[in-house]
């Protein structure tokens, strides 16, 4: 289903988005991220991209699975704590972090499902909003399968054509929001569908940065393993984690017991994000550490991310959002290694 | 595709499933026995594995860990487990007494392939705490003899005192269908009449093997496998009939939270029972 | 354990400021529940009816400056199952073992003269490692409350407790922060154990290092990074030093080499 939605009419949509919780950028210093609409007049679309991706909102940095007590005959109690939020909204989700989320799909399902990420996944709907220019000199989404207008895990897709959105709904979910505000929504006249078809067409033709023959690095990287190019990336890295906390695809986690007091057992269990970059992850107990030196846990991630993913999904685990190579304090760039990977012999 | 996947409540993965310590007592200065029957009656008998799988027991406020399952699934109802007192969970772990609750998730992981070691000779090699996991597939192939041709054990520790499951072994011995050497590293005892020396030594005792129908099968500290497996290939016994049951970092066990990823493989759910050709291919294995 | 099975729990002061000590009473709400949970055989600063025999777990807090402190550690260290170095000063050495031994003998020139000292004699200030072995750390300038607490916890629970080996980086991104090093502000959070709830950079304040160097740090990165940015270097390196104590004396030592040539 194909709209035009006056952008100034955006405010009024989204106030007749009753039963929703929306989830919208903000500014916040320098940078934007998001956070909970309270008032609907203040959401702009304005901006580029946010620092963190919107997976924390589905799959969040932290979350209770279960709460345990010890009752009076001594026996610990466990209580499963499923979270059941009220359907939401996030919107302006640029179809990097969109696509990302689709791999989220794929790694939180197989044979065993979890019911902690899918209970707020399905009651989410996605307001995704296409790329005129790129929100970030890094981005290059096309090189991994991407594109600045892509439609993959969106319900909605709205295209900036200056005054208005063109405003297609992808599925039922997507529909039903445009539903509830059939009056600011107009049919596109054939001149809308053109320019729309040359904003698609040019943003495209924007992005800066790009890699020539990424499908090359799958099988280089399988004969790379011992390759001195890893300790050479890895002699700056200074172990802070950035990339793979704001990467939108990353989804390794830890789980835990927290504990609330030091006299009878009171806690929670808890699943918090984590990261192969650090020392600690693959530490056995016996104190035997496989990937015991930074080289070889910067080599896990571009090869889990380029390599391994890709022999199991199909799809490189990188959407070409570019944050990691912006944030990195050090200046690693994920396209400089894999541009490295491609030139090695 | 747009979250289609519904999990009902009785689906989730992460809940452990309440179990009671019915015994625990010392094997060694820092491993501690553990049987474990699951609360609720019926499912404790229709707990179903396979040898070499693990299960991840929960201790409330402490957390959680896996550990390989030590008994053998021809003898349900009870799961028996040899824990070391090594970190967090391990350490609440030693804490419990008989009939104290803990929490179990499981079974998962890949078993040894015992419908194809059928007919075969075993030859099972353990070392230190890679009697934990390995004593499950002796004791299957041993309830089920008429199934497999010669069994044969090898088992080195580093001091008699180490020695996980001396007792139970030494009677083993007594069994004419079954192959057992032991030696340790060193004798402190004085009263030890089993080998000395590394496991390794105990190679030249086996005498007639046949490699096509032989099945190597080894666990223990990583430094082991190395020699181990330079025996078992002097043996000529097939590449995918070695097999080797790894240890990893684990923390959900289901295969989503990367922690025990290597190359394109999840430990948890293609593991933790590897052949040598995986160890080949995968190279962080371990 | 004593007769009512409770841990016996020692608390001492060396060299220092006391605050690790103080942090302990300053968990109001939290004070009657410790004091039930333990046994608190020694607390100079909350008791007077101190007793120094067996314990259990000891924390120390401070690093040795004299003689009569390294007799005083290695005394705790024999009598108790289960030594914790409480706060940065025993953990790195603090401040006060910033200091090359050079720089140390110069100061105490400086400061004492040729001032002799009766009851004991003064040491190069180092942590509290260099003499003993310790069982667990806890950094921090003050340690944290909430650290502290969880600490505490585990140790009543007999489980270890938990370790931090990361940096402050860590929970500055599950803050949102923005990276300061990436606005060209000089932080030290790569190199600094987290454990804090990276206080500082939530509120657009550098971190200054005040929990201690972090395991792995990647010193020359950081301080190529800051070079890079165009930052006195000698004002980094003193910030760096800081509340490193003895720990980064090694990599500032290949400095004072490659400038005396």
């Amino acid at each position: 289903m194909d709209k035009i939605l006056a952008k100034k009419s955006l405010t009024q949509w989204l106030k007749k988005l009753d039963g929703y919780d929306i989830y919208a950028p903000f500014p916040q210093d320098d940078t934007w991220n998001y956070d909970l609409v309270t008032d609907p007049a203040k959401v702009s679309l304005d901006y580029l991209n946010t620092a963190q991706a919107p997976k924390k909102i589905i799959f969040p940095q932290r979350e209770v699975f279960l709460e345990f007590a010890r009752t009076e005959d001594g026996a610990p109690q466990m209580t499963e704590t499923l979270p059941d939020p009220a359907p939401f909204i996030v919107l302006g989700v640029r179809p990097c972090d969109a696509k990302a989320l689709t791999q989220h799909d794929m790694v939180f399902a197989g044979e065993y499902t979890d019911p902690y990420y899918w209970a707020r996944r399905d009651k989410s709907v996605l307001v995704g909003l296409g790329c005129a220019t790129p929100p970030s000199p890094n981005c290059f989404c096309p090189t991994v399968d991407g594109s600045p207008h892509s439609k993959q895990g969106l319900d909605i897709l709205l295209t900036d054509m200056g005054a208005n959105y063109y405003v297609e709904a992808l599925t039922k979910k997507g529909e039903k929001l445009l539903g509830a505000a059939k009056t600011l929504f107009k049919p596109p006249t054939p001149k809308d569908k053109q320019t729309k078809e040359k904003v698609v067409k040019d943003a495209a033709k924007k992005i800066q940065r790009q890699i020539k023959n990424l499908a090359e690095v799958p099988p280089k990287l399988k004969g790379m393993f011992e390759s001195e190019l890893w300790d050479q990336e890895a002699m700056s890295c200074l172990r802070c984690g950035i990339c793979t906390y704001l990467c939108p695809t990353c989804h390794c986690f830890d789980i835990s017991d927290e504990v609330k007091n030091a006299g009878a057992v009171q806690g929670e269990r808890v699943r918090t994000w984590d990261t192969c970059q650090f020392p600690d992850f693959t530490m056995h107990s016996s104190g035997h550490n496989p990937r015991s030196d930074k080289a070889s846990r910067l080599r896990q991630r571009i090869f889990h991310k380029f390599q391994y993913f890709v022999e199991n999904h199909k799809t490189y685990q990188c959407t070409g959002c570019g944050r990691c190579i912006s944030l990195c304090p050090v200046g690693i760039d994920i396209i400089e290694v894999l541009n490295k990977v491609i030139d090695h012999a | 595709m747009n979250g289609t996947q519904k999990a009902t409540k009785s689906d989730n993965p992460f809940l452990p499933e309440p179990a009671r310590i019915v015994r625990t007592y010392p094997l060694t200065e820092d491993v501690n026995f553990f049987q474990i029957r699951i609360a609720d009656m019926e499912k404790a008998l229709g707990f179903s594995y396979q040898t070499g799988q693990f299960a991840m027991m929960t201790v409330l406020g402490a957390g959680e860990a896996p550990f390989s399952i030590s008994s053998t699934p021809s003898r349900p109802g009870l799961l028996e487990f040899c824990i070391r007192k090594a970190g967090t969970v391990t350490n609440a772990l030693f804490n419990l007494k008989e009939n104290d609750l803990v929490g179990l998730r499981g079974p998962y992981g890949t078993g040894f392939p015992v419908d194809k070691m059928q007919g075969k000779d075993i030859i099972i090699v353990m070392g230190g705490l890679g009697a934990a996991p390995l004593r499950s597939v002796l004791l299957y192939c041993l309830d089920n003899r008429d199934q497999f041709g010669r069994v044969i054990l090898l088992h080195g520790a580093k001091r008699p005192a180490e020695m996980l499951f001396l007792e139970e072994q030494l009677e083993l011995k007594g069994r004419d269908d079954l192959e057992c050497h032991l030696t340790v590293d060193s004798d402190d005892t004085g009263q030890w009449t089993e080998g000395t020396g590394v496991v390794t030594t105990l190679f030249p005792k086996l005498e007639g093997i046949d490699p096509e129908n032989t099945f190597g099968l080894v666990c223990g500290p990583p430094i082991m496998y190395k020699f181990v497996l330079q025996e078992f290939l002097k043996l000529d016994i097939p590449k995918d009939q070695i097999l080797m049951t790894l240890e990893r970092r684990m923390k959900c066990g289901v295969g989503k939270c990367g922690h025990c990823a290597i190359d394109y493989i999840y430990t948890c759910l293609d593991g933790p029972v590897f052949s040598y050709w995986d160890v080949i291919h995968m190279r962080e294995l371990i | 354990m004593s007769d009512n099975n409770k841990l016996k729990i020692g608390i001492y002061e060396l060299t220092g400021c006391a605050g690790d000590a103080l942090l302990i009473l300053d968990c109001e709400m939290e004070l009657l529940d410790i004091f039930n949970a333990v046994d608190i055989q020694s607390f100079l600063m909350a008791k007077s009816d101190n007793i120094d025999g067996d314990l259990d777990v000891a924390l120390v807090e401070g690093s040795v400056s004299t003689e009569r402190e390294i007799e005083e550690l290695k005394d705790i260290r024999k009598r108790s199952s289960i030594v914790v170095a409480f706060g940065l000063c025993a953990t790195v050495g603090g401040i006060q073992a910033r200091f090359s031994e050079e720089e140390w003998t110069q100061n105490l020139k400086e400061v004492y003269g040729d001032t002799e000292m009766t009851h004991t004699k003064a040491v190069h200030s180092k942590p509290i490692d260099a003499y003993i072995n310790v069982d667990f750390y806890l950094p921090g300038c003050p340690v944290g409350k909430d650290q502290f607490l969880n600490f505490f916890t585990r140790v009543v629970q007999g489980a270890p407790p938990e370790s931090y080996p990361v940096p402050v980086c860590v929970t500055c991104k599950y803050n949102e922060n923005d990276c300061l090093l990436n606005k060209g502000i000089p932080c030290l959070g790569p190199l600094t154990a987290d454990g804090c709830g990276s206080v500082c950079p939530n509120h657009d304040v550098p971190c200054y290092g005040c929990w201690g160097p972090a395991e792995g740090a990647n010193l020359t990165s950081e301080y190529h990074l800051l070079q890079e940015k165009g930052f006195d270097i000698e004002a980094i390196k003193k910030r760096m030093s800081n509340y490193s104590g003895s720990k980064f004396q090694e990599f500032f030592e290949q400095f004072k080499n490659k400038e005396s040539k």
